[in-house]
C-alpha cells in the first residue's frame, strides 16, 4: 500500500495495470491509452490522444486528477463514490448512473490592479458533488467524455 | 381574533422569508461585478464584444459600471446526447468572463467562445459604446449619452432616449432607435441586410440623408427636399475595362441639411421618423 507507480510511454504502446492497490499511481500516455483494472489508491492518469479506462476496487479516497486531449475518461467504481467532481470540456460532457448529483458551480472572481487598470476575472469551474462530497476528482479534457459508472 | 391576525402575519413574513430565499438559490449563477472608473468625472467607454448572446445597457445616475452576467442553459442546443450507455448527463452552467478598466475605458470579454452568457450592464450616463455580437442574442441600450458603434449579426439592435451619434448595424434583424438628442454635424450610419431599419430623431435635426433598399420602400414624415438630379455615378477601370456604376440610393436633405446619414438594407424598408 505504500508504493508508488509510474509509468510513462509515447508513442505505439498502451498502458496497462491490472489488481495493484497502491499509495500513487502516476500514468502517462501520448498516442496510446490507459487502462487500468482493479486497482486502488491515487490517481494521476494523462493520456492525450486515446481513451483513459479505469476501475476502482475501492474508491479513490485521494485527489485525483484525469486528463486526455481527444479521448474519452471512463471510470467504474463498485462502491458509492462520495467526492467532488471538477468537470472541464470543451466538446464532451459529464455521464453519470450515481444518483446524489448536486451541481455546485464554484465560481472565483479574481481581482487584479496595476498599471493596466482593474481586471476582474470570473472562472467558473463545472463541478459536482457525488453523494456527500469529499476528495477532489477533476477531469480535464477537451474533446472527450467522461462516464462515471457505479457497478 | 387578534392572537389568529398576529399568527397570519408571522406566517406570512416567514413564507415570503422562504420564497424570497428560494428564488435566491434558484439565481445564483448570476455574477455581478463592479468596476469602478478612474476618471469618474469624465465620460468613460465601455467595449463589449460577444461571440453568443445579448447585451443590454442602460444608463443610470451613478459613477461605477455594474456587470450583470447570466449563463443561458443550453439544453436545446447543440447534438448533445441526453444519455449515453444507460448513463444521465449532467449539466451545470459555470460562466467565466473577465471585466477590465483602463483609463476610464471598460472591457468586457466571455472566455468561452461555446458558452451564451447574457449581459446586463449599468453604466454612468455620460458613456460611450462599442457593443458586438453575433449569435443568440439582441444588443439594448437605453438613457446614455455618447458616441456609439453597435453591431449585431443575426440579433436584433433597439436603442432609446440614446443622445449622441451612432452608427449601427444588424445584419438579419431589424435596427430600431429613438434620439432625444443628436450630435449636430456628426456622420451616422444604420444598415441591415434582412431587416427594416426605423430611427426616430429630434423634429429639429438638419441632415443630409441618404438611403437605399433594394427590396423595400421608405417611409418618412419629415419633410424631405429629395434631391432628384443627384445620381452618384462611380468609374472605375480595371484591366482594361470600363465600368459604370450608378447608386440608386434616395439623396435628400432635412432642415436645409447637415451631417450626412446613410441608411441602407436590402430587404427591409427604412422609416425615418420624426420624434413626437
Amino acid at each position: 500500500m505504500n508504493t508508488n507507480i509510474k509509468l510513462s510511454t509515447v508513442n505505439d504502446g498502451n498502458i496497462y495495470v491490472k489488481g495493484v492497490q497502491c499509495k500513487l499511481i502516476r500514468t502517462n500516455n501520448v498516442n496510446g491509452a490507459i487502462t487500468m483494472e482493479d486497482i486502488a489508491g491515487k490517481t494521476l492518469a494523462s493520456a492525450l490522444n486515446e481513451d483513459i479506462n479505469i476501475s476502482y476496487a475501492t474508491a479513490p479516497l485521494d485527489d485525483s486528477t484525469f486528463k486526455s486531449l481527444n479521448g474519452d475518461i471512463n471510470i467504474n467504481v463498485n462502491s458509492d463514490l462520495n467526492a467532488e467532481v471538477s468537470f472541464k470540456s470543451l466538446n464532451g460532457d459529464f455521464y453519470t448512473n450515481i444518483e446524489s448529483v448536486q451541481a455546485s458551480t464554484k465560481t472565483t472572481t479574481k481581482k487584479t490592479g496595476g498599471k493596466r487598470g482593474t481586471k476582474y476575472e470570473v472562472n467558473a469551474k463545472d463541478s459536482f458533488q457525488l453523494g456527500k462530497g469529499g476528495s477532489q476528482l477533476s477531469f480535464d479534457l477537451l474533446n472527450g467524455d467522461v462516464t462515471l459508472k457505479r457497478n | 381574533m387578534k392572537i389568529f391576525n398576529k399568527y397570519t402575519a408571522l406566517i406570512i413574513v416567514v413564507l415570503s422569508i422562504v420564497m424570497f430565499w428560494s428564488l435566491d438559490v434558484k439565481g445564483q449563477q448570476k455574477e455581478e461585478v463592479t468596476l469602478p472608473l478612474s476618471n469618474p468625472d469624465k465620460p468613460g467607454k465601455l467595449k463589449v464584444h460577444l461571440i453568443n448572446g445579448s447585451i443590454s445597457v442602460i444608463g443610470y445616475p451613478g459613477n461605477e459600471v455594474i456587470v450583470e452576467a447570466t449563463p443561458v442553459i443550453e439544453s436545446h442546443k447543440g447534438n448533445n446526447k441526453q444519455t449515453k450507455n444507460g448513463l444521465k448527463r449532467i449539466v451545470s452552467n459555470g460562466i467565466r468572463f473577465s471585466a477590465e478598466e483602463f483609463d476610464n475605458t471598460v472591457k468586457i470579454k466571455g472566455a468561452d467562445w461555446n458558452k451564451t452568457i447574457d449581459f446586463k450592464i449599468k453604466v454612468p450616463l455620460k458613456f460611450s459604446l462599442d457593443l458586438k455580437t453575433l449569435n443568440d442574442g439582441d444588443i439594448y441600450v437605453e438613457n446614455v449619452t455618447g458616441e456609439f458603434e453597435i453591431s449585431n449579426l443575426n440579433g436584433a439592435v433597439d436603442m432609446k432616449d440614446i443622445n449622441g451619434s451612432v452608427v449601427a448595424d444588424a445584419l438579419n434583424e431589424g435596427v430600431t432607435i429613438s434620439f432625444n438628442k443628436v450630435n449636430e454635424g456628426e456622420p451616422m450610419a444604420f444598415s441591415s441586410l434582412n431587416g427594416d431599419l426605423e430611427v426616430t430623431f429630434p423634429s429639429g435635426i438638419n441632415a443630409d440623408i441618404r438611403a437605399k433598399t433594394d427590396n423595400g420602400n421608405l417611409y418618412t414624415d419629415f419633410e424631405i427636399d429629395v434631391d432628384k438630379q443627384k445620381k452618384q455615378v462611380f468609374t472605375e477601370r480595371k484591366n482594361g475595362v470600363y465600368k459604370v456604376t450608378y447608386d440608386n440610393s434616395v439623396f435628400g436633405q432635412i432642415n436645409g441639411g447637415g451631417a450626412e446619414i446613410t441608411f441602407k438594407t436590402l430587404n427591409g424598408d427604412i422609416l425615418i421618423k420624426k420624434k413626437k
